[in-house]
């Protein structure tokens, strides 16, 4: 990430936005794009990657998110990080029901995991709707290590700057403690 | 469950190997590790290859090189002002221009700039920055025509009259420039990958743009050269016409043969019909006066793709990909359950399997669609399909519904609009008879599509009667989502509006947008629907000025929710350009429809009737520009359309404007008597009859037949034009006062105090009209247009700024 970002956390951006600063939104894209994006490539379902641009739909998604910001209170980068995922989750599987419905099919319903056949091709179908399905079950800030161990590839040290420890050791510590209850629910 | 604290250890560390885990839930942890890390290290790459910047040139970052010719380099370059990607083609770095050729290169490529049309490849600026001239683009992802022929062979017929239609287009825009293109061959076609878009480029082989340029010219593209091209004569907008022609040989044949063995080459493509092979030949014509220009080719493509049994096989083809996609579906949707339970994915799958069995045994009885010839095969096939579904699924209410209705959809686009009501009502009745629950997801989509079928066939009380019942379910004990109420508005706001109330559908309009607001959904697509419609409502209530302010936010969602270079894009621009109309601007309204009408073209088909009203604008503005043939010609080619289903309502329209437009072939009585049908069809409430009553008023004043005249606008006079109906007030006094004066004895009192509610009407509702029957603009100019017309052109700029591209191979 870059260093310049860094000097303003997330929440002030996100206070900066709430209260019309245009300049902050910029930032905030500048910030978290990258990171969603490439998060988000990975996840469309082959079929669906020639219909919708992973990258617009990251983006428009990230800017619905920062015109809804009102509804978010973040406690810290981290929780935001975990919430834009969700958010992007949910813009997928919807993007998914629409192609499928201009395909002219009928409504789909669509459950956990389906949307990211690359992962499941390499751990198992069964396994991703267990790990998605553990990952509700699993207390905010247990959840949030996972997905920013796991899914967005952060260091100890990253994870304790997003989710404010004090070292990069207690986010180590936060992650096992987080892995061990998720191997729980598996 | 004990948890192996070394092994945990190791997985933090990224070392834990899934095989030796010592639970099976901790192999399960350490296989997802390694699947999610993979998947980063993978986008780490990619986007590691993509930020990788080569050398800066003026603003531009340039990051990689994609082509080189004789011209110079093509690269991928990043433009952080448009914040994407462009192609930066640059001039050889030896080949240091002088400085008038360069002055030249940079005028001629902001000439180009201003050229803005679909099959343009769009240039965004040019520059000279270190000693390099260079020209900034869109970046296409696709291979040029040429390659594409080399891999795949020669184009089918279809594809032939679309590129057609697509070029000549594209030459039109350029030769309206006053810019001869110059170097027309397949090498400057692109074809984009992912809508199948032609694009022409490569304006810089022009022998106007450099003195090189004419050398590699000669050298290169001999064979697509017009033969005044060869002596030293000075190039005209015709030698672009015969580079067409050739290109059309080489596309249909492979072969690079120009003039009179250009033609020959073409008759051995049996498939092709006449017409487009003379139409060939005359772009091939010695003479340069001989050529048909880009305009006259652009009609004749046009009507050459809706030829009647060119029409019927595409429809054809187009029901036919539904039906057997529908079986694809359904397996898919087989695999997309695999998530419940086991006992789901068995039903699922067995749903699939009998989707599909019973679609192959349907295609074999007794084989309707063998020879593909008619569109009455696949009638029988469908009718028959409808028949055997309640043997087939009796134990299967849900998929049968489901089945009735993509049969529905299919027989719609057969123009079958009578069976496909039938079996979108039957579709209501299974799932009503099976106990699905009114407010199952299924069976509100099927009562969307059967309001849409009412609404089609202008049965508005059936429409509204409908949505009242669903609008009901938004009230009920357990509410629907919110989006799903939004949309049952929205299809109540239509079925009030157009069936003759927009004073009513404007205000659920705007309780509709409140209502998403309220909910967070201001940004959502349904609710960009709401947007439309209110401007849509507000438009016919004679509110102008509000009117376009809610289409420049329908604008504004569109870019905001539609990807980057999906057609619906540009769906918008039609309402920006009929706001432009209303200004007076006719030459913005234009080329703004010019996009609109693509884009419908490209997402519903050419004749379909999603697609009609952009047409008709199109051929209304062309009239009202001064073109009165283009106007014919388009109105004849809408007149060729099957009279019925959902077409009736638009055909009396289109018929009635051909005749304003000079038709003589039309004639008055028979449009009269048309008028008769239409009353008895829809009522005196009907908003489209008072629109077709002024047109008939308008036509029989034109044509001198005044008291037809009279007697239409004294039907208007009583319950035909309500206040409702304000925005037709302005055009009723001008026909009246045009009445008078057309009189032998002119009330000249009477035909003053009718302009006068004319200006007053137009000031009011803050828009210009143009009077069919003096062929000139009314009214006086709108105050602040200057910045309405502004604002629009800003919106459509950032439309077209969205076209996203990605990889090029030029030259």
């Amino acid at each position: 990430m870059d260093e310049t970002y860094k000097l303003e956390s997330t929440a002030t951006l996100l206070l900066r936005v709430r209260s019309g600063d245009e300049s902050a939104k910029d930032r905030l894209c500048a910030l978290y794009l990258p990171i969603l994006r490439r998060w988000a490539a990975g996840r469309m379902p082959q079929q669906y990657r020639d219909l919708v641009d992973t990258a617009d739909l990251t983006q428009i998604t990230l800017i619905r998110v920062l015109d809804q910001v009102d509804n978010f209170q973040p406690r810290h980068e981290g929780a935001f990080l975990a919430y834009l995922r969700s958010a992007l989750v949910n813009a997928i599987r919807d993007e998914i029901r629409r192609s499928a419905r201009r395909g002219g099919g009928k409504t789909i319903d669509l459950d956990d995991a389906e949307w990211r056949p690359l992962v499941a091709d390499a751990v198992g179908q069964e396994t991703l709707v267990e790990y998605e399905q553990a990952l509700t079950r699993l207390s905010a800030d247990d959840r949030e290590a996972v997905l920013l161990r796991f899914e967005f590839g952060l260091s100890f040290k990253e994870i304790a700057e997003a989710t404010e420890r004090p070292t990069a050791d207690a986010a180590r510590m936060a992650v096992k403690r987080a892995l061990t209850a998720l191997s729980e629910l598996l | 469950m004990a948890v192996d604290e070394a092994w945990l250890e190791a997985l933090l560390d990224g070392e834990a190997p899934s095989s030796a885990a010592p639970t099976a839930a901790m192999g399960k942890l350490a296989r997802l590790q390694q699947a999610f890390a993979e998947l980063q290290w993978a986008e780490l790459d990619a986007t590691a290859a993509d930020a990788v910047s080569l050398f800066g040139w003026g603003h531009l970052e340039v990051r990689e090189r994609i082509g080189h010719g004789g011209f110079g380099e093509v690269y991928r370059a990043f433009d952080p002002m448009l914040q994407r990607e462009v192609a930066l083609k640059l001039r050889r770095a030896g080949n240091q221009i002088a400085p008038a050729a360069g002055r030249a290169f940079i005028e001629e490529a902001r000439r180009l700039a201003q050229v803005r049309h679909p099959h343009v490849l769009a240039v965004h600026g040019a520059a000279v920055h270190a000693g390099r001239a260079g020209i900034w683009t869109d970046l296409i992802a696709g291979e040029t025509l040429a390659a594409r022929i080399a891999r795949d062979g020669p184009l089918s017929a279809e594809a032939l009259l679309q590129m057609l239609l697509a070029l000549s287009g594209a030459l039109a825009a350029v030769h309206a420039k006053a810019i001869v293109h110059g170097d027309l061959t397949p090498n400057n076609v692109m074809c984009e990958l992912a809508s199948e878009r032609y694009v022409l480029m490569d304006f810089g082989g022009g022998a106007s743009l450099d003195e090189h340029g004419t050398a590699r010219l000669l050298a290169g593209s001999l064979h697509f050269m017009a033969p005044e091209h060869l002596g030293s004569q000075r190039l005209g907008t015709a030698a672009d016409m015969y580079a067409l022609g050739a290109t059309l040989v080489y596309a249909a044949t492979r072969r690079k043969a120009a003039g009179d063995s250009g033609t020959q080459a073409l008759s051995q493509r049996t498939d092709l019909s006449r017409e487009f092979r003379q139409l060939v030949s005359r772009l091939l014509a010695q003479d340069p006066d001989a050529r048909p220009n880009a305009t006259e080719v652009r009609e004749c493509s046009r009507d050459l793709l809706s030829a009647p049994d060119r029409r019927k096989r595409l429809r054809l083809r187009q029901a036919l990909f539904l039906a057997l996609t529908l079986a694809v579906i359904a397996s898919v949707t087989g695999l997309l359950f695999t998530l419940h339970t086991r006992a789901q994915v068995e039903v699922e799958r067995n749903r699939a399997v009998a989707t599909r069995d019973f679609l192959l045994k349907m295609m074999q009885v007794p084989n309707p669609t063998q020879s593909m010839q008619s569109t009455q095969r696949l009638d029988v096939f469908f009718k028959r399909a409808v028949e055997a579904l309640p043997a087939a699924f009796a134990d299967d209410p849900q998929t049968e519904a489901m089945l009735l209705n993509q049969f529905a959809r299919s027989l719609q686009i057969l123009d079958q609009e009578d069976a496909a009501l039938v079996a979108l009502v039957r579709a209501d009745q299974i799932l009503s008879a099976a106990g699905v629950p009114i407010t199952d997801p299924d069976r509100i989509d099927a009562r969307d599509y059967l309001g849409t079928s009412y609404r089609l066939r202008r049965n508005f009380p059936a429409a509204i009667a409908l949505d009242n019942e669903q609008a009901a379910l938004c009230l009920g004990a357990t509410p629907l989502p919110l989006r799903t109420c939004i949309n049952i508005v929205n299809d109540q706001i239509q079925s009030i509006g157009y069936g003759g109330d927009p004073a009513r559908a404007l205000k659920l309009a705007e309780t509709n947008l409140q209502r998403a607001h309220e909910g967070g959904l201001d940004a959502d697509d349904r609710t960009t629907y709401t947007h439309f419609l209110q401007g849509i409502m507000q438009r016919d209530l004679g509110q102008s000025a509000v009117a376009l302010e809610s289409f420049l936010t329908l604008s504004e969602l569109t870019l905001r929710s539609v990807p980057a270079e999906h057609p619906a894009l540009f769906v918008g621009l039609a309402w920006l350009a009929w706001s432009a109309d209303d200004l007076g601007d006719v030459e913005l309204a234009m080329a703004l429809n010019e996009y609109a009408a693509a884009a419908y073209a490209k997402l519903f088909g050419v004749d379909a009737h999603h697609s009609m009203p952009t047409r008709v604008q199109q051929a209304t503005l062309a009239f009202q520009a001064g073109d009165s043939a283009r106007a014919r010609a388009i109105f004849r080619g809408l007149m060729k359309l099957p009279n019925r289903g959902v077409f009736a309502s638009m055909h009396e329209h289109v018929a009635v404007q051909a005749a304003l437009a000079g038709d003589q072939d039309i004639s008055t009585e028979d449009l009269i008597a048309a008028e008769h049908s239409r009353l008895a069809a829809v009522g005196e409430d009907d908003r489209s009859l008072a629109r077709l009553r002024l047109d008939l008023a308008a036509l029989a004043i034109k044509r001198g037949q005044l008291a037809e005249s009279a007697q239409m606008l004294q039907r208007l006079q009583g319950r035909g034009l309500r206040d409702d109906f304000q925005a037709l007030q302005p055009m009723y006094w001008q026909l009246m006062r045009d009445l008078t004066l057309a009189a032998p004895e002119p009330d000249l009192t009477l035909a003053a105090d009718a302009s006068e509610r004319v200006l007053a009407g137009l000031r009011q509702q803050q828009r210009r009209m143009f009077d069919p029957v003096t062929e000139q603009w009314v009214g006086d100019p709108v105050p602040g247009a200057a910045a309405s017309l502004a604002r629009i052109r800003a919106a459509a700029e950032k439309v077209y700024a969205r076209r996203r591209t990605i990889t090029q191979n030029h030259p």
